[in-house]
């Protein structure tokens, strides 16, 4: 595979130090009308890492993520990244929505879809230029997507799915990858296949993080589990936040 | 004398052509992106609002074409905005509430249309009469039509994004609800522009049945729009033409073409339609 060049590169505004390559949620609430949905959740870490998020159903994983990225409106808290708090949405981060979220008959190829991962470095009119074909090439490639490039994208498997977007999260050089269930509905190999790449992603100094409901995986395709309940009940290495009594909360009994 | 010159020969057939010509294209661009919303439902709802608002303009100032544009825009927009507010505040769809309003929209439109007793100048309305454009509605329809379309390639980019995905938009910073908004008002505008060659009922079929034909076969968005919009412009002129030589109504010529024509395309299409379809299990038997 070939291998990026390491991000720290591409990112001068970060400012020196341990806050380069953090992101830090700061007591971040959520809220869908009266319902809590997120009560305080506050944590940190870094490019290079990947975070799978756990928790039942109704535990806020995807309210967390789509908090993060800004898709919710009635939110508080602060959300840090590379030492500065976000307030306009940056490139920089990118969501995947759960594939049964897309509409997967819509007219794209995967080139065209990966292509849509530069518009936002080219704004309304610019053409695609040389830098942008070889970024769109480059994570084809890395997304091993090659020989599909041309096909419309409801003609992949799940898994193809789910690296098309990831390849167009790449093509528009997101650094935090944050995906809602990449997981959900793939057979073994394609999981195996998925979990290296985004594995690979995370050591080439990304930081990843995914809504993951699999607890026998989870060891094996992430470095660092975050357990919530609309608050967060455990964040550390994947064996100590699987012990049952924080799973037991979590889930409810 | 030939057809050709029969068209050609008169003022009226020359302003019906190019009328036609542009309506047709802008309608089935803007329908392009209707159908990939999958909210061909929504503009059906919207179109129903054209009747009543042209009873409420006949109402107001009496039955001119002022007055019937104007109320089919102020009736399209409150149903439109109304459907959206309704929906943003409570658990029924947008879908749902604009077919109640519409509706009684409706019912409340042919109350009044038989009160004040012009209940049968409003046929021209209703089914269009583009033998009747005259060189101000000619204008109208021109700088309408190259207004939409000035928008819709200014902004093709951030469109495109919120149609596949308004999550993923959102999250780099589209403002969708504006576009969702925007795209909603010029829908409103194209369908009044459309009154005059195709009338109120008809006009969704020129909206969404060239794109419609075009998605069975293409797997592009800029082919959908484009080919959609050069397939509304040219079936739109035949029928036309059609119409003078024949005398048949251009608007149930054009609604009843892109019918037949649809159906066609989803019996042909290669990889989306019937043919495919059959071919596919066939296959599969053997």
């Amino acid at each position: 595979m070939k291998v990026l060049p390491p991000l720290i590169q591409s990112t001068p505004t970060a400012p020196s130090g341990c806050s380069a390559h953090r992101l830090e949620v700061i007591n971040l609430h959520a809220h869908y009308g009266p319902v809590c949905a997120l009560h305080g959740i506050s944590f940190e870490t870094t490019c290079g890492r990947s975070v799978a998020l756990i928790g039942g159903n109704g535990a806020g994983k995807t309210t967390l993520m789509k908090a993060i990225v800004g898709l919710l409106p009635g939110t508080t808290g602060e959300i840090r990244w590379q030492g500065h708090a976000v307030r306009k949405r940056i490139p920089d981060i990118a969501y995947l929505p759960q594939r049964q979220d897309l509409d997967w008959r819509f007219p794209v190829t995967v080139r065209s879809l990966v292509e849509m991962g530069r518009y936002a470095h080219l704004g309304l009119f610019r053409r695609l230029g040389r830098a942008d074909e070889q970024a769109v090439e480059a994570a084809i490639e890395t997304m091993q997507l090659a020989p599909l490039s041309s096909r419309q994208i409801g003609a992949l498997s799940g898994g193809q799915q789910q690296r098309a977007f990831i390849a167009r999260a790449l093509a528009q050089e997101a650094h935090v990858l944050l995906l809602d269930e990449p997981f959900a509905g793939l057979d073994q190999p394609s999981c195996e296949t998925l979990g290296g790449l985004l594995r690979s992603l995370a050591r080439e100094g990304r930081l990843i993080m995914a809504s993951h409901h699999d607890l026998s995986n989870v060891n094996d395709l992430f470095d660092e589990a975050l357990l919530v309940n609309r608050r967060l009940i455990a964040f550390g290495p994947p064996p100590e936040v699987m012990q049952t009594a924080a799973l037991k909360e979590a889930f409810g009994s | 004398m030939s057809i050709w010159q029969q068209v050609m020969d008169y003022g009226f057939s020359q302003r019906a052509l190019l009328a036609a010509g542009m309506i047709g294209f802008v309608n089935a661009y803007l329908g392009g992106y209707v159908v990939l919303k999958r909210s061909s439902l929504f503009a059906g709802g919207l179109t129903h609002t054209l009747f009543p608002g042209i009873a409420l303009g006949a109402l107001v100032a009496g039955l001119n074409p002022y007055s019937a544009l104007f109320g089919a825009v102020v009736m399209a927009l409150a149903a439109g905005l109304g459907a959206t507010g309704i929906a943003s505040v409570s658990r029924i769809d947008r879908d749902t509430a604009l077919a109640i309003l519409y509706t009684a929209a409706f019912g409340g439109g042919l109350i009044v249309l038989e009160r004040i007793g012009t209940y049968v100048n409003i046929e021209n309305y209703l089914f269009g009469s583009i033998l009747a454009v005259g060189n101000s509605d000619l204008w109208f329809v021109y700088i309408a039509g190259a207004l939409t379309m000035t928008l819709l390639i200014l902004l093709q980019r951030p469109l495109l994004l919120y149609l596949f995905s308004p999550d993923v938009a959102a999250s780099q910073g589209i403002p969708v609800h504006w576009l969702g908004h925007g795209l909603a008002a010029l829908l409103v505008v194209n369908m009044v522009i459309s009154l005059q060659a195709v009338g109120a009922m008809l006009t969704l079929g020129l909206l969404i049945a060239p794109a419609a034909m075009v998605y069975l076969f293409v797997n592009s968005v800029r082919g959908i729009l484009w080919g959609g919009g050069l397939l509304g412009a040219g079936v739109s002129v035949l029928c036309v033409v059609l119409s003078i030589a024949t005398d048949i109504q251009t608007g149930p010529a054009i609604a009843g073409t892109f019918g037949v024509l649809f159906l066609l395309a989803f019996l042909v299409s290669p990889s989306y339609g019937l043919a495919a379809v059959v071919l596919k299990r066939f296959q599969m038997r053997s």
